[in-house]
């Protein structure tokens, strides 16, 4: 069978395991949102008129299939806490932002992890090997808000490069919006390059080990020949992977971010949804969360396959 | 070198996180036993005082103090970061050891569920199981404990899936240990190197997590502090008191920095290799003057060829040394040679001096001398073989010359002259690039792995060019590398210029490296083991193409080979390596008439000594016939006719002597020993016995109409694939039965079957007294590495009297006492038992292997390649005990091999096994089925 048939097929498997689990996840609710919408003292009449509005009434399956069926005609049902809003409304308008953060932020790992990441590993233990590698590890040991605070801190504050809080929708100006969503991709992406440079550089110092390498240096292929005709690209394919991995990551840091920088995203809508136990809303942001990350490892499968040419048929 | 460099081999980094972590883990359990002030109490007269000695961290909003806080705090982060990660560690292991090492449908669903888990963010999974709990620290414990487990479980399954196919795992099997003990006794300890890095990340992460849990409100709940509770509140206060912010912070960012370093560091050398090398580039440099004369080489090497130091080199005239040495009875194979006429000293010109080269390998404890001083030339237009066991240093003399060592590698004396005037060792790296590729030229051992994988062949060739002969064109370019290929005997080469090496057989990608050798036309090829990894009649070809070459353009060729045939079969002068030294050269012979006469003698005499059944040797030294064979496919080697590959193959089963003549005489024992092991005929099948053994017929292994399937792994092929087919052999007690067939034949399948560890059995196999035990072909991989030696030999021991902490107590001198037993049967020393298996080296480790059976005390035993592993002389040795263990235990060997030599001299009934059927072997000295008496009647 074709690769790219075969990855399709999986991807859409994944896609629809992904949304069993969401729904299931919440089914382990204690008390329902009809509960927590009408508080302690609703009588148990209206509890019962609610939870049959909503559809609690029903056996699991069919609530599932209805659920499932919403997924595809993008029916999720309404917001109890924003009232007559969808679900699928509220998060068409959420997306954008979120989409966009993450996409500025995969950008800017890749702009500096590999290049530096080939820099350091060609020198182990020169200047800028060390001092990045402490950097990194810095980056890393730091939580995603306190990093997102302080970027605010240096560049919004100090330096007055952006206006902290500010936030232009791209309806309206797409330019303007690119430019607030840069500091907080920045932030997002801080401790992502930290990863990727550290994992570029094993990745390089592994190939650097290979047996064709030392076929490049018999060939008399200088230092800087080995590491961008050969290397570069092999050691790249790990790292493809590894970013793919972190996407994962990125969404999670994107959830923290929304939250420093106050953008109206994803992110920040689940976080005030999850206080609102606004269920409803929570398993389709849950379930487009990890549909963005599905649909990432997608296209990284086929960047793989593009860049390498021995991946299995 | 006879001062040590010194240099210290202190991680100093693992150091400096060690101290690092206990400066910060310290006073928080300090804390967590006495504090100076109350956490939770609000004094509102003391708010957001700056750091004093009073509150060294200063106080918060509530007038709180944030020394007590974030100590407590940490003490709460830190503990629910463990317990997280040892819930997610426990229930991962489990989960990942069982459905690694088991597989099927079990693992694949929840595989499948792992991967969609992965593609949720473990904050947000986090984020919602707490929402949907509670906001205790329990839950939150609970909460990241329960998304920690995804990720433990990947990664252990992969290490069980990595382990569990590895010999010791089989091993263990055999001797009757339960899957479940195999689980945790035996492959456990294997993975605990990368479970514990896994442990250090999944701290660090679970640090992390609770601080974004608390920021979004999920976490710790107040009034009692946790670092990420402290770093969310304070963010108010940044300006205003940024010690609030700045302490809990720090605290956090030291934490996780030490435990990184730490993790990054176990285990690490901290040998700063490059500082190494610059204190020994400076103390050569002080020494070059003296080394260039020849009055300072040392002469205390016992080789033939340390006459030749004696010349000077700066003014170098010849090589005195194989005409002073050669046996003058014998022809010299240089007469017939175009480009150096051996004798006549002028035009045998050297291109490479080797001088008293000194290569050393940096180890934590300095520097470990491997080449010890060696002298050598290498010729213009000569083939050169060296030959030496694994360790003797000859691929680090030829990776010398290159200048490609590897990193840990350092030449630390001595001298390489290029045409007698460059010294390489001393070459900037410039210029010895611009040699590399143009004037030498290397071919390596794998050619599975030297071609880069993602980059087409013919850019791969095409690169040399670009480096060395830019100013051609590109159609130029192109040209020459198709000549190149074809010139190594490929054909399509305009298709195969765009393919990909993935695409290409070994022996094909052996070409296309030769190619990368012949297209910028280098004087010197060094061909490192260039056949090793080749079956025999690829590897035959592929030392053709070299002979070619070197008759075409007179390219001197270095030729590295453990194989003495292989070297036989090209060579003009060999060199004996041994631990780091040249032990004597040889020159290799013309078959002509003198030559075989002498042999004859010589033969005669060996035959006399060492085999006390010469008689039946295969080799029937009386047989005029085949040697002449023999010579006239030399005399057309050297006419540069193709060799006819019927005759090759006709003669592959015997035992060729007559190439062992063509190494002459060695005068060091070692060489002389080195040859024997090489070419030895010694048959250790002791007819009269097996005489009476067959008589008895007493049958130990019986198969009939036995086929052995496997569960077809593709799901396109459904069913069952039959790997053996309705096979029928009989296996009689006290012989030694081979089975010979290539790789893929069904061999291991097999073997399998009668040591009880296959599924799928048809058939009747009967296999009298159990289980058999079995010595695997790579000792290196068939005992766990993760125990020393003792506790291996003592497993089957434990496995037979029961493996209660008592019972264990209770045996253990009476176990001692029968290891102990073993060691000496298999001629080890008990000093040995301490030891790890990876200390040891490959003989003493197969003996150890060989102990391991013994203690099984089963009396059939199955050999499964048991020495082609090992070196030429070991081998030797361990035939040797096996067949002396086999007399005194009374054993019965089933030996698995694809060497027919091997089978030849050691087999009492030969099978041949081939696509799944086994057949008895015409060369059986008995056929299967014993209807004659075999051939000695015969004679």
């Amino acid at each position: 069978m074709n690769y790219y048939v075969k990855k399709l097929i999986s991807f859409l498997a994944t896609l629809f395991c992904v949304a069993l689990l969401s729904f299931l996840l919440f089914q382990i609710v204690p008390g329902d949102a009809a509960l927590s919408k009408l508080g302690t003292d609703a009588t148990p009449e209206k509890i019962e008129q609610l939870r049959a509005e909503y559809g609690y009434d029903r056996s699991i399956t069919a609530r599932f299939f209805s659920w499932m069926g919403g997924v595809f005609t993008g029916d999720l049902g309404v917001s109890i806490k924003y009232g007559p809003i969808t679900v699928s409304e509220l998060i068409s308008q959420r997306i954008t932002v979120t989409v966009w953060l993450g996409v500025l932020s995969i950008f800017l790992i890749v702009l500096f992890s590999i290049p530096l990441g080939l820099i350091c590993a060609k020198r182990p233990g020169g200047i800028v090997d060390t001092v990045s590698d402490w950097i990194a590890q810095i980056f890393m040991a730091i939580p995603s808000f306190v990093q997102g605070i302080l970027v605010t801190m240096l560049f919004g504050l100090v330096l007055s490069w952006f206006v902290p809080g500010k936030y232009v929708s791209p309806t309206t100006d797409f330019s303007e919006f690119l430019k607030c969503m840069f500091f907080p991709a920045l932030s997002v992406a801080l401790p992502k390059i930290a990863m990727t440079v550290r994992f570029m550089k094993t990745s390089v110092k592994k190939e650097l080990k290979a047996d064709y390498v030392r076929t490049a240096k018999a060939k008399g292929c200088s230092k800087n020949g080995i590491m961008i005709k050969h290397v570069l690209k092999n050691s790249m394919l790990p790292v493809i992977t590894f970013i793919g991995l972190i996407v994962a990551e990125v969404m999670a840091g994107s959830i923290m971010i929304e939250k420093v920088f106050n953008l109206p995203g994803l992110g920040l809508l689940l976080v005030n949804s999850i206080q609102n136990r606004d269920y409803n809303v929570v398993q389709a942001i849950v379930m487009y969360i990890a549909l963005l990350v599905i649909t990432v490892n997608f296209l990284v499968d086929i960047i793989y396959k593009v860049l390498d040419p021995r991946t299995a048929e | 070198m006879s001062e040590k460099i010194k240099y210290s081999n202190l991680n100093k980094r693992l150091i400096f996180g060690i101290i690092l972590l206990i400066i910060v883990v310290a006073p928080v359990i300090v804390s967590v036993f006495w504090t100076r002030f109350d956490p939770n109490e609000v004094n509102y007269s003391e708010m957001l005082q700056s750091p004093s000695f009073k509150h060294l961290f200063g106080t918060d909003d509530f007038g709180r103090d944030i020394y007590t806080r974030v100590m407590l705090g940490a003490a709460t982060t830190f503990g629910i970061a463990l317990f997280t990660v040892a819930m997610g560690a426990l229930v991962g292991t489990i989960i990942g050891a069982l459905t690694g090492y088991f597989g099927g449908i079990v693992d694949e669903i929840l595989m499948r569920v792992n991967d969609c888990l992965a593609s949720f963010p473990s904050i947000l999974l986090a984020l919602v199981v707490v929402s949907l709990l509670d906001k205790g620290t329990w839950d939150i414990c609970i909460a990241l404990g329960l998304v920690f487990i995804p990720s433990f479980a990947r990664i252990m399954r992969a290490e069980y899936i990595k382990e569990k196919n590895k010999d010791y795992v089989l091993n263990a099997r055999l001797m009757g240990a339960s899957h479940l003990r195999v689980i945790f006794i035996h492959i456990f300890p294997n993975t605990l190197p990368i479970l514990f890095s896994a442990v250090l990340v999944g701290i660090n992460n679970a640090v992390l997590a609770e601080a974004g849990l608390s920021y979004l409100g999920l976490g710790v709940q107040p009034p009692d502090p946790s670092l990420g509770r402290m770093l969310s509140e304070a963010k108010t206060y940044l300006f205003s008191a940024p010690w609030y912010e700045i302490f809990p912070c720090l605290l956090m960012i030291l934490f996780i920095l030490g435990l990184t370093i730490v993790s990054d560091n176990f285990g690490v050398s901290g040998v700063s290799l490059n500082a190494v090398k610059r204190k020994i580039a400076k103390k050569r440099d002080g020494l070059s003057d003296e080394s260039f004369t020849s009055d300072n080489i040392k002469r205390d090497q016992t080789t033939v060829y340390n006459t030749t130091e004696e010349t000077t080199i700066g003014d170098r005239t010849t090589d005195k040394v194989t005409a002073g040495k050669m046996d003058a009875g014998y022809e010299k194979k240089h007469d017939n040679k175009s480009g150096c006429e051996a004798i006549d000293k002028s035009e045998c010109e050297a291109i490479i001096s080797v001088r008293n080269l000194e290569v050393g390998f940096i180890e934590d404890d300095g520097i470990d001398d491997t080449l010890l001083g060696i002298s050598f030339d290498l010729h213009k237009g000569e083939i050169l073989g060296v030959v030496g066991e694994s360790g003797s240093g000859k691929s680090l003399t030829a990776m010398s010359i290159m200048g490609i060592l590897s990193d840990k590698a350092v030449i630390t004396g001595g001298s390489i002259l290029l045409d007698g005037k460059t010294d390489l060792t001393r070459l900037p790296e410039d210029e010895y690039r611009k040699l590399r590729g143009g004037r030498l030229a290397y071919v390596f051992q794998e050619p599975m792995t030297s071609l880069n994988p993602i980059q087409k062949i013919g850019v791969q060739i095409d690169e040399i060019l670009d480096i060395h002969q830019s100013h051609l064109k590109e159609e130029e370019q192109k040209r020459l590398v198709l000549e190149a290929l074809e010139d190594t005997g490929l054909h399509d080469v305009d298709k195969l210029y765009n393919m990909y090496p993935y695409e290409l057989s070994g022996g094909m990608r052996q070409r296309v490296c030769i190619a990368m050798a012949l297209v910028a036309k280098a004087d010197v090829i060094l061909a490192d083991e260039p056949t090793t990894a080749l079956d025999a009649n690829v590897a035959d070809v592929i030392l053709d193409i070299f002979k070619h070459i070197n008759q075409k353009y007179g390219t001197a060729i270095m030729l590295i080979s453990h194989d003495l045939r292989v070297i036989g079969k090209l060579s003009d002068r060999v060199i004996i390596m041994q631990d780091g030294r040249i032990v004597e050269t040889l020159n290799i012979l013309e078959a002509t008439d003198v030559n075989i006469e002498k042999g004859i003698d010589r033969l005669c005499n060996v035959g006399v000594s060492d085999n006390s059944d010469s008689s039946d040797s295969l080799d029937d030294p009386d047989n005029p016939d085949r040697i002449d064979i023999k010579v006239s496919k030399d005399k057309n080697i050297n006419k540069g006719k193709k060799k006819d590959k019927r005759e090759k193959n006709g003669t592959i089963d015997r035992i060729d002597r007559s190439e062992e003549f063509r190494f002459g005489t060695p005068e060091t024992d070692y060489g002389k020993k080195l040859l024997a092991a090489a070419f030895s005929t010694k048959k250790y099948q002791n007819t009269e016995e097996n005489e009476k053994i067959i008589e008895k017929k007493n049958i130990l292994v019986r198969a009939k109409d036995l086929s052995v399937s496997y569960k077809s792994a593709s799901r396109k092929l459904k069913g069952m694939k039959k790997v053996i087919d309705s096979v029928s052999f009989e296996i009689p007690e006290g012989c030694v039965a081979g089975f010979v067939g290539e790789s893929g034949s069904g061999k291991s399948t097999l073997v399998k079957a009668i040591a009880g560890l296959q599924k799928y059995v048809e058939g009747t196999l009967e296999v009298k007294g159990g289980r058999p035990s079995m010595v695997f072909q790579d000792p290196y991989s068939s005992l766990n590495p993760a125990f020393k030696v003792r506790r291996i030999l003592e497993e089957p021991l434990r496995l037979k009297n029961g493996f209660g902490r008592s019972i264990i107590k209770k045996n253990r001198e009476r176990m001692l006492q029968e290891i102990v037993a073993m060691l000496h049967k298999t001629e080890l020393e008990e000093d040995i038992l301490n030891r790890k298996v990876s200390e040891l080296s490959g003989g003493q480790r197969q003996r150890i292997a060989i102990a391991l059976t013994l203690i099984q005390r089963k009396n059939l035993i199955i050999l499964d390649e048991p020495v082609s592993a090992l070196d030429v002389t070991i081998q030797e040795q361990i035939l040797e005990l096996l067949m002396k263990l086999k007399k005194a235990f009374g054993l019965t060997y089933i030996l698995i091999s694809h060497d027919m030599r091997l089978v030849s001299r050691v087999c009492d009934v030969v099978y041949k096994i081939e696509k799944g059927k086994v057949t008895p072997h015409p060369t059986s000295l008995r056929s299967a089925t014993f209807p004659s008496r075999g051939r000695r009647q015969n004679h």
